[in-house]
């Protein structure tokens, strides 16, 4: 089975929610993630520096468990990059290295997801019935953790 | 079935994390190991996913 494979980078780590939604859909299996050591010590720096008013123990620790859940997807740096990455997982045929742009509100999220990511968007978009930014409600069989991260739904993060 | 690169299940294997046996020059792995593995890991990146999602809401990170 082909599935498809992303590049996690900083960009769409620091914001909690892109965060949270891209390690869930991980989780469902609905794309292989890829991340290096730099883009965790970069995600690390990024908190530190927008939660200035937080313990950077603490975030540090967030850092350590997004390593921890990504265990089995941390790649040598020189991997990463489209062409590389393509040929370490020369047997997929979907392969992305977008970056997903800063999301706003989740309804714009999820529009982001479907733009950069197919895959998502034919499972979140498609068979769960999901209208993109007009979306309000936690879509059926998201992962519990997500109804904590949608409480921010309308806010911008 | 674990969705993990062929390289990571090769690594797995000679970590001995995984047990395989040689038939010829194809490494394989019992279903039933295969299975408890992902079982495995999958509960564990769940419990470390629902860890972060507590921690997050604790630190505020979702105001």
């Amino acid at each position: 089975m082909s599935i498809l494979v992303a590049v996690l980078d900083a960009d769409v780590l620091v914001p909690i929610l892109s965060c949270d939604l891209l390690l869930s859909a991980f989780d469902e299996d609905l794309y292989r993630p890829v991340v290096t050591a730099t883009i965790l010590d970069e995600v690390e720096r990024s908190l530190v520096e927008h939660f200035t008013h937080l313990d950077p123990t603490a975030l540090r620790g967030r850092v350590a468990q997004v390593a921890v859940a990504l265990l089995h997807h941390m790649h040598d740096e020189g991997d990463v990059t489209a062409a590389t990455v393509a040929t370490v997982n020369h047997k997929d045929r979907h392969v992305v290295a977008k970056r997903v742009r800063r999301p706003v509100t989740r309804g714009e999220l999820i529009d982001q997801l479907a733009g950069s990511f197919p895959g998502l968007a034919a499972e979140l978009l498609g068979k769960r019935g999901v209208t993109g930014s007009n979306s309000r409600t936690l879509p059926y069989g998201w992962p519990s953790r997500l109804a904590v991260a949608t409480r921010t739904s309308d806010r911008r993060l | 079935m674990l969705n993990v690169s062929r390289p990571t299940v090769v690594k797995l294997i000679d970590d001995g994390v995984l047990t395989s046996r040689k038939v010829g020059s194809h490494r394989r792995i019992t279903l039933a190991d295969l299975l408890a593995y992902r079982d495995d890991m999958i509960a564990r990146r769940r419990a470390v996913l629902d860890q972060m999602s507590r921690d997050a809401e604790e630190l505020g990170l979702y105001d």
